[in-house]
């Protein structure tokens, strides 16, 4: 895969992430078991016509893709890609409801034009004048990961290019009680790091944005690349395995160079079985845990990659992330994600810190 | 310089019937497959034109071989018997260890079995666990893949009505950078209440048949349609023995940042789209003998397109819409339209634009 350089990003999430990691130092738990994000000031890049008629998780999406552009100075980008799972979930709940509550007459064609999973994608374009490549990726735990491999796939065609990447999902009222009739769901919330302790079916409901700008080339000072990512679907246990060996023998790594393995683990011991075989491939790295604070969603991964990224270049791991903290302290080069969504979709991001 | 892509496979399924062979028959006899609904519950059913698939859901369970009560929507089934005719035109169904992707793309997904109980699920009593994940898109995706076994890549593209072009693109390009060693890409998407009044609040929908690139063309016709094309390098194709239809030499996908829902009325997107394929492609205006346009009879986007084609060709080849055969497919339109473009290039014919009756006055 061709690597790629994150220039800059912006995450929107249920903790105070839209500061940096910085804001990872007092951490919010939920009182029920779902995370809402914590929402910045969406006034200051969104005009007062077009706020009034967007749902929060265009709002999210977009306030994080201007902010990350904003932040990489870039005015033109060659590519726009997203992913989501769910799309603007809210509007296709308030239109599935308006076609039963006025019987399909006399709808208001907002919420559809919302509902479709492009629509982000669009906007962006559309107020940032930005003509180019564009395109949404829907595939549930994948969603993110494609939009990135995409992404590769631009830059090894067109080596000299800008692109933004990112994902966004949002929960809702109604769809978190839809999925909690299918055991999605644990019953109680359970704070911070006893989510993954608990040994219990079920997890806790999340959802957030993060975008970010890539390039293929290097900028002058440290920076970090994505320099691989592998998705598999409904894979065995021992297919996990050999992808992973396959990973590491394509980027000329011995396990040992691991120094952080970042785990999507999120308590649902229904599927948990494939994380302890995989971090004790690793005895030597930290491990690192993300979904007790943002809690799991179909692109959870990019609370996981956004956080990565600023381990990476701050060399910072903040203690609500890790289960022990060792007090040797060393240089961070190689980060490994580990994320299993559901079982179904499962895979493997490795970044690395440049000098 | 890349090796040529060539397409080995296709298969189709809209209402025109399953299967290429009854489509470039009914293509080529210039019958349509245009009616009221007589399956899909809407007050709308009767009001307006509709490429529905004759079939109940549970006819279409049983010949894709599923049982019932086991969350196969209908997006999934089309999606299923289409795939599986283009697998079996492309001779895969052995296929040792290829490294096979499928691309899929839909808008609706599992909306057409949702949008009949979701509000239920919280206030009714019943079992609707069948249906627990398939709102999504990925749904009928992890379905088709499930069904013909495939593993090494499996993804999902939603776009609106350029989802199936585009999972083509990705297809295509994968087998470039030597990710897969076949590519199946497509679209498939079933008639829901849900698009059918999402483009009725739009007051796009004709109450009568549309009449493409017509100067009293009045909306579109929606249908429901799953295709799918089987992708491999030429050399891979032959090695295997496998017979290629056609290559596929050229593609771009570009984002006008016009309007969100309306074309720029001098076709910019589909000019830059056009002109930026032929480059690809290195081909040139002459060397196009037909253009199967989008189509959709809209009153924008028939405008906007036919103003890209007069700038970009200086002598316009034939050209003609099929969307007044089988309704707008939405997410599959851009696989049925290139399997209809293959049958126009292997029969040496271009399909009739239906309904046509009075040229656009500014546009001769």
């Amino acid at each position: 895969m061709k690597p790629m350089f994150i220039i800059s990003s912006t995450c929107i999430s249920p903790q105070n992430t839209f500061e940096g990691l910085e804001g990872l130092k007092a951490v919010n738990y939920p009182k029920e078991p779902v995370y809402y994000c914590q929402e910045p000031d969406f006034s200051k890049y969104i005009n007062p016509v077009q706020i009034r008629r967007m749902s929060r998780a265009l709002k999210m999406g977009y306030t994080a893709a201007i902010d990350a552009l904003n932040k990489s100075g870039f005015t033109q980008l060659d590519a726009i890609i997203i992913g989501t799972g769910k799309g603007c979930m809210s509007d296709t709940e308030i239109f599935l409801h308006s076609i039963v509550e006025y019987q399909e007459t006399a709808l208001n064609a907002t919420h559809f034009i919302h509902s479709t999973y492009n629509q982000l994608n669009g906007l962006i374009a559309l107020n940032k004048k930005i003509s180019c490549y564009n395109i949404t990726y829907v595939h549930r735990g994948f969603s993110l990961e494609h939009a990135l491999l995409d992404a590769a796939l631009y830059f090894a065609e067109h080596p000299q290019s800008q692109i933004l990447v990112g994902s966004f999902d949002e929960m809702t009222p109604d769809h978190f009680k839809v999925k909690k009739q299918w055991g999605y769901w644990k019953e109680e919330p359970l704070h911070g790091q006893s989510l993954l302790y608990s040994k219990t079916p079920g997890t806790l409901a999340g959802e957030g944005s993060a975008f970010f700008v890539l390039s293929s080339e290097k900028p002058k000072e440290p920076a970090v690349k994505i320099c691989d990512i592998q998705t598999l679907y409904s894979p065995e246990s021992d297919e996990v395995v050999s992808c992973l060996n396959n990973l590491l023998e394509r980027n000329q790594l011995q396990k040992e160079e691991i120094d952080l393995l970042m785990l999507g683990e999120n308590g649902d011991v229904n599927h948990a079985q494939n994380y302890p075989m995989i971090a004790g491939q690793f005895p030597e790295a930290e491990k690192i845990y993300f979904k007790h604070l943002c809690g799991e969603y179909d692109t959870a991964i990019n609370f996981g990659l956004w956080t990565g990224y600023e381990i990476l270049l701050k060399q910072m791991i903040p203690e609500s992330m890790q289960l022990e903290v060792r007090s040797e302290k060393k240089t961070y080069r190689h980060l490994l994600i580990y994320n299993n969504y559901f079982g179904k979709n499962q895979g493997f991001m490795l970044l690395k810190l440049e000098n | 310089m890349q090796e040529r892509l060539v397409i080995s496979g296709k298969g189709l399924y809209t209402a025109l019937g399953q299967g290429c062979e009854v489509h470039f028959q009914q293509l080529s006899r210039a019958q349509h497959a245009l009616g009221p609904l007589d399956f899909l519950q809407t007050n709308h059913g009767k009001n307006f034109p509709f490429g529905e698939i004759k079939k109940d859901t549970l006819e279409l369970l049983e010949m894709a071989h599923h049982s019932h009560h086991q969350g196969y929507t209908r997006t999934s089934l089309i999606g299923i018997l289409a795939l599986e005719e283009a697998i079996r035109k492309a001779g895969l169904e052995k296929r040792e260890n290829f490294r096979i992707g499928l691309i899929n793309a839909t808008t609706v997904g599992g909306m057409c079995e949702v949008e009949k109980y979701y509000f239920d699920i919280l206030d009714k009593p019943g079992d609707y666990s069948q249906y627990s994940d398939t709102i999504d898109c990925a749904d009928c995706t992890h379905r088709i893949a499930d069904h013909f076994r495939i593993k090494h890549f499996v993804s999902t593209i939603s776009t609106a009505c350029s989802s199936s072009a585009n999972a083509i693109m990705l297809g295509a390009r994968m087998l470039q950078q030597d990710m897969l060693d076949i590519a199946i890409c497509g679209g498939t998407d079933a008639l829901t209440r849900f698009t059918i009044n999402g483009f009725n609040a739009l007051k796009n929908i004709d109450k009568t048949f549309c009449r493409p690139f017509d100067a009293d063309r009045n909306g579109l016709n929606l249908g429901e349609g799953a295709a799918y094309l089987v992708l491999e390098k030429e050399s891979h194709c032959l090695k295997r023995q496998a017979e290629p239809l056609a290559y596929l030499s050229g593609f771009n996908n570009y984002n006008e940042a016009f309007h969100p829902t309306a074309p720029n009325p001098e076709g910019e997107g589909a000019y830059q789209v056009m002109k930026r394929a032929l480059e690809h492609a290195r081909l040139n205006q002459e060397d196009i003998g037909y253009i199967n346009a989008h189509g959709t009879a809209t009153l924008t986007n028939d405008e906007s397109e036919s103003n890209a084609m007069k700038r970009l060709f200086p002598a316009l080849p034939p050209f003609s819409s099929t969307k007044c055969y089988t309704g707008h497919t939405l997410a599959a339109a851009g696989a049925v339209e290139a399997c209809f473009s293959l049958m126009a290039l292997r029969e040496q014919s271009v399909f009739a634009n239906l309904n046509f009756k009075t040229p656009m006055p500014k546009l001769n």
